[in-house]
């Protein structure tokens, strides 16, 4: 995509649905770039943190009465520290050459914990229920108990909670870029759209307008998911 | 009691060491620094001072409030934080409670409706909406609409009441959206429970059972969340903070990242997790105290 600077800030019509952004590109161009960026980091941070803390919370659920009582107190601890602040300080102390990677690692970090006790609590649940004491009493062996036990049951909890998930690190991320403090490569990322927007807010409203719907409508469509699935 | 304190304190820990060694992650040495930026090892002196120094050091150092000076203002960090904290305080406290006397009726009013009937239905699209609105999003919104097409309100904070309004605006829209679900679900719980039956064949008048029984009993989720949200708010409000110039520790904070303020960053930090922790504690307590499952 070549920018043509002389259409720069050039408002909506047939021929570019957004408009002209700030530098002479398509803006639904640069809307839907920032929006494979976002949705590939929601994505895949939050399957990743999710995978972990499963495999976690499964640990913990099988660990002795001192050593789990240790790691739940523990993971309580670092949910209520607020995440946002210790992304914030790592990634504006890192500096802007290795931030992207320090910025994934992160974001992954900050997701788990929360996940690890919601899945956690789940299996807790899960184990005092009938099903799976009559499972053991037929002497399943281990790996058919997770399999045909556990993960079905965990499901109808655990995709609400991705999807939640996707939704609240397309936001940080997006709270991060805003700041900027995001990725410093040029893939343009939703927040960053965004802020590129607010400088132009009088002259060319459509800078922030279209950014700002797409974002919304992300954030709506997840938390909807995550409702609607809760729900059925 | 004990584990709540206990996790307060594990909490500060756990922020003070990784602020250490998050600070380790600057370029250090000298041939670093050059690489990087592209400075000689005089002009860095300043950043390599904060490193020679031990973790019990550095703990004993911030749990004395020992910041050092502010390399921006020509002050000690402890004053610029001090200038800047209750103007956080003041907005995430009005915030909070201009949404819980919205939402709080509201939800109470919602959840005595028809589920089928339309305003129920209206309502839960309305709110589940406006709980999915980031900061991010309604904060430049309320500014474009309020600030400069109508009502033309201050776009930042000159000291009249009349700019605290856009702020509180726009952290109250998403914090109203989930407050109001949020009391709506508990009274809706509460609502068809056998104490509250008894309340009304004893001949209890309809607003003797709401008021008193059945607010009492959904008194403690709300306020959790409340308090939850508040400590969330002293981080959280650092979008509205510097969409708005508002003078806070937001501000503060998202000015010593671009000035690459080092100290007033730390101490900004470790003030934030001090009052979210301390916040915190006060919920935990009163989650043993009150909760009935606990």
């Amino acid at each position: 995509m070549k920018p043509d600077f002389f259409k720069a800030f050039q408002a909506p019509d047939w021929h570019s649905p957004c408009g002209y952004d700030a530098y002479g590109f398509l803006l639904h161009v640069r809307i839907l770039k920032g929006l494979e960026y976002s949705l590939t980091l929601g994505l895949s941070i939050a399957i990743l943190s999710l995978i972990l803390a499963v495999c976690i919370a499964y640990a913990i659920s099988k660990m002795g009465p001192i050593k789990r009582e240790f790691f739940l107190t523990f993971i309580d601890t670092i949910i209520s520290i607020p995440s946002l602040l210790i992304v914030l300080f790592l990634a504006s102390v890192v500096g802007m050459s290795k931030v992207t990677a320090v910025l994934w690692i992160t974001l992954l970090i900050c997701a788990i914990p929360f996940k690890i006790r919601f899945t956690y609590n789940l299996i807790q649940k899960l184990e005092k229920s009938s099903l799976l004491e009559s499972a053991k009493a037929l002497g399943y062996n281990h790996r058919r108990i997770l399999w045909k036990y556990y993960f079905p049951n965990l499901k109808p909890y655990l995709i609400p909670l991705l999807s939640w998930s996707i939704s609240s690190t397309i936001l940080t991320e997006a709270v991060l870029s805003f700041l900027g403090l995001g990725d410093p490569l040029r893939n343009p990322s939703l927040g960053k759209l965004l802020i590129e927007g607010k400088w132009y807010m009088i002259e060319a409203p459509h800078l922030i307008l279209f950014p700002t719907i797409a974002l919304l409508l992300v954030i709506y469509f997840f938390n909807y998911l995550a409702d609607s699935i809760k729900d059925s | 009691m004990f584990k709540a304190v206990f996790q307060g304190i594990l909490q500060i820990w756990i922020g003070l060491t990784i602020v250490y060694y998050g600070q380790t992650l600057l370029p250090s040495s000298a041939e670093e620094l050059e690489q990087e930026y592209g400075i000689t090892h005089s002009a860095s002196s300043l950043h390599i001072d904060s490193q020679t120094q031990t973790l019990p050091q550095f703990i004993n150092k911030m749990v004395h409030f020992r910041f050092g000076n502010s390399l921006t203002y020509k002050k000690t960090v402890l004053q610029v934080i001090l200038e800047h904290l209750p103007f956080t305080l003041i907005l995430a406290t009005l915030s909070v409670l201009i949404s819980a006397f919205i939402s709080i009726p509201l939800g109470a009013f919602l959840a005595q409706r028809i589920k089928a009937s339309l305003i129920y239905r209206f309502s839960n699209l309305v709110l589940s909406f406006l709980a999915s609105i980031p900061t991010l999003i309604s904060a430049p919104f309320f500014l474009w609409l309020f600030g400069l097409k109508v009502f033309h309100f201050p776009l930042s904070y000159n000291g009249g009441i009349s700019s605290y309004f856009l702020p509180i605006l726009s952290i109250s829209v998403g914090l109203i959206g989930s407050l109001t679900l949020l009391t709506r679900t508990a009274f809706e719980k509460t609502l068809p429970q056998n104490f509250v039956r008894t309340a009304y064949a004893k001949g209890a008048s309809k607003k003797l059972v709401i008021f008193k029984h059945v607010f009492a009993n959904t008194i403690v989720p709300i306020f959790s969340f409340l308090l939850l949200k508040f400590s969330y708010l002293l981080a959280g409000s650092l979008v509205v903070e510097s969409i708005y110039g508002w003078p806070g520790l937001g501000e503060l904070l998202s000015k010593s990242i671009f000035s690459r303020d080092l100290p007033v960053l730390q101490a900004t930090v470790l003030f934030i997790l001090l009052i979210s922790v301390f916040f915190n504690t006060i919920r935990s307590f009163l989650l043993l105290r009150f909760s009935h499952e606990a």
